[in-house]
């Protein structure tokens, strides 16, 4: 798979500086300020035309939430993103319209997202109805193009779901994300609910409609060896944070973060030889409350390399540590080897 | 590792529906001896979990163990009365299943959830229970563990929630653990601590494991050997080793290529074509004939036998790879 050139390719979606924060509710005589989910709290990336991007992380980690903002099926709480230069909030019933038509979602479960009593054809057909596009015979002829292109035949547009596999269903979902020829597709876990056969089918189904329709991917997943298969380019989160963007060779490779080490490191694979050779890191601990999130590194209380009081005291950057390739932690950032940092004084200031 | 803690020999479990009957489990048989972890794995349906059900005689009606002898230290379980039964289970043989939220009883503290068996089984008064809770919550990995006891199942994180599912499963010693893809529903980084730490009780403990998973990945980092299931019969087992890296049986093969891998992107994966049989209407022949690259024309007809191929290997197959 060719990497897009990071140069000549423009960038179709901009992430800037985004927060997500759900209020929780408290206690009649609950005191202090009001408690929030930190689901996202400033994350910051791009995806360029034609490109497959990976989110990933563990549950918690805001990745969905992030997609799900990009759908505008959730409004963020601050920051902003942009679809091709122009920001997708305030904009007027018609721009948000068009946009739409423009971006579509592959779900995570094809047995809870699809209607039971609509039949495929007329669930593939749906978007079209809505935006008013293919009217007519042009719609029916789509729809049998669309379930011919995913695989399944077209006389099935007549059955009902419950009469297809899990695999052929996430077939109708695919079919019915492409219907209005989207410049983007977010899919949400796509092959999770899947048998090991039909996934592999549903993998390569999406490399080919990607090729075939020059499509823009933002894949969300917890399963590593799925985003090594499909992606370019990788964003790992967590705990609301991104801690890693690099290009997915790049990023399986030479793997800065501690985290991510940990999280690639802990993917089963079937062959025995990698499993024997490769460093197995057991993080301790779980995943701490997004509710109340540790200070510092957000990483620190279960991180395998930390260095001192500067990963609590001190919230790492995003920073590029090679070039394309993204790290926010203070291995990489020079604030420990340097003396002179105020933290290491603050730290040694202690001591005294 | 020592003789052998279970044998399952011929096992077959069939669900009488009205019009119809679905062979489940269409004469299995495998081993597990003691200090050793065992994988069962292969796609839904494949008949993994009707097969351990079947050990504990746990099997829902209308499903029925037909044939097969199920022998634990030498004993056939299925000879003994249903009150014998109820002494094994959760005592000499223990299971943890796949959703502990749903496992375990939202009505009951922690404490009382693992003091249960304790208290049952082992006749413990309720103080020594609860002390022993305690023990096993630490045992199990959880951080603060006498706190813990007072918690109720929705408290705790799922990764918790499993920790104190196989607490309870070990409340009582177990010679035997069966776990139905226990880890499905957790993290990466929480799975590959539940299974660092059933290695770690296997070789403190002594315990067989049994090991239902999809997962192959799940395998080759847990298990010593692995039994491959397909359509209700075992297609290979062996040692988890050769089964993965030389497999034999042409199912086990394509199972491993559909797999996406690490460190190789760019090749293309091989879906399975095809669908698993009608387990209410399986082929004469090999179940997975009709699926299969290498399948004659004797595939289809002739009832294929499990053949031993040295090295503690076996592969239902006419032409097996070398």
């Amino acid at each position: 798979m060719a990497t897009p050139d990071p140069v000549s390719t423009p960038v179709l979606l901009e992430v800037r500086a985004l927060v997500k924060h759900f209020p929780v509710r408290r206690g009649l005589w609950a005191s202090g300020p009001p408690a929030a989910v930190r689901a996202v709290d400033g994350i910051s990336f791009d995806i360029r035309s034609g490109e497959t991007v990976g989110l990933v992380g563990e549950s918690g980690c805001g990745k969905t939430t992030t997609g799900r903002m990009i759908m505008k099926l959730i409004a963020p709480t601050s920051g902003d993103i942009r679809f091709e230069g122009r920001s997708i909030e305030g904009i007027s019933f018609e721009q948000e319209r068009a946009y739409r038509r423009q971006v579509q979602m592959v779900f995570q479960d094809p047995y809870s997202s699809l209607n039971p009593r609509m039949t495929v054809g007329s669930i593939v057909g749906y978007p079209m109805r809505i935006q008013n596009v293919y009217p007519g015979p042009a719609r029916d002829a789509r729809i049998r193009e669309l379930l011919e292109l995913v695989g399944l035949s077209r006389y099935q547009a007549s059955w009902y779901p419950h009469e297809f596999s899990g695999g052929e269903r996430q077939r109708v979902g695919i079919a019915a994300a492409l219907a209005l020829n989207p410049k983007f597709v977010f899919c949400d876990e796509p092959v999770s609910s899947l048998d090991v056969s039909a996934q592999a089918q549903i993998l390569n189904l999406l490399k080919d409609v990607r090729r075939e329709f020059n499509l823009t991917i933002l894949i969300v997943t917890h399963n590593l060896s799925v985003v090594e298969y499909l992606s370019d380019r990788v964003v790992v989160m967590y705990l609301g944070k991104i801690v890693e963007v690099a290009n997915t060779a790049d990023l399986y490779r030479e793997t800065l973060h501690p985290y991510s080490k940990a999280l690639i490191s802990a993917i089963p694979t079937p062959d025995p030889d990698v499993e024997r050779e490769r460093e197995q890191i057991i993080l301790r601990g779980e995943i701490p409350s997004p509710l109340n999130p540790p200070t510092g590194c957000r990483f620190h209380t279960r991180c395998q390399s930390y260095i001192g009081d500067v990963c609590r005291d001190v919230e790492p950057e995003l920073r590029e540590v090679r070039p394309g390739h993204f790290t926010a932690c203070h291995l990489y950032s020079g604030l420990v080897a340097a003396p002179a940092a105020p933290a290491a004084t603050r730290a040694a200031g202690q001591l005294v | 590792m020592g003789e052998a803690l279970l044998e399952v020999d011929d096992l077959h479990t069939h669900f009488h529906l009205k019009n119809k009957t679905v062979r489940a489990v269409n004469g299995v048989s495998f081993a597990i001896k003691r200090g050793e972890i065992v994988g069962i794995a292969g796609e839904s349906g494949a008949g993994k979990s009707v097969a351990c059900l079947s050990i504990l005689r746990l099997v829902p009606s209308p499903g029925r163990i037909e044939r097969g002898r199920i022998l634990f230290t030498g004993e056939d379980l299925l000879t003994k009365s249903e009150r014998q039964m109820r002494e094994l289970r959760g005592q000499t043989v223990s299971m943890v299943f796949e959703d502990p939220l749903n496992s375990l009883d939202p009505a009951y503290t922690v404490g009382n959830l693992i003091g249960e068996a304790l208290i049952l089984h082992k006749g413990l008064s309720k103080r020594e229970a609860w002390k022993k809770a305690g023990e096993l919550l630490r045992l199990v990995g959880i951080p603060d563990p006498e706190r813990r006891l007072d918690n109720y199942a929705h408290e705790l994180s799922g990764g918790m929630q499993q920790r104190v599912m196989i607490a309870i499963a070990l409340s009582c010693d177990p010679a035997l653990l069966i776990a139905d893809n226990p880890t499905t529903a957790l993290d990466v980084t929480i799975q590959i601590q539940i299974l660092d730490l059933v290695k770690q009780l296997r070789d403190r403990l002594g315990m067989g494991v049994l090991w239902i998973t999809h997962d192959l990945g799940v395998v080759a980092k847990l298990c010593d050997r692995v039994v491959i299931m397909y359509a209700g019969e075992v297609m290979e087992q062996g040692p988890v080793y050769g089964v993965l890296k030389h497999p034999r049986h042409p199912y086990t093969r394509r199972l491993i290529d559909a797999l996406p891998k690490l460190g190789r992107p760019e090749q293309r994966l091989m879906p399975i074509e095809g669908r698993p049989p009608d387990p209410a209407n399986l082929p004469a022949g090999c179940p997975f004939a009709p699926r299969c690259h290498k399948a004659r024309a004797d595939c289809e007809t002739t009832e294929v036998p499990l053949i031993e191929t040295g090295d503690g290997r076996s592969v239902r197959c006419l032409f097996p790879e070398e």
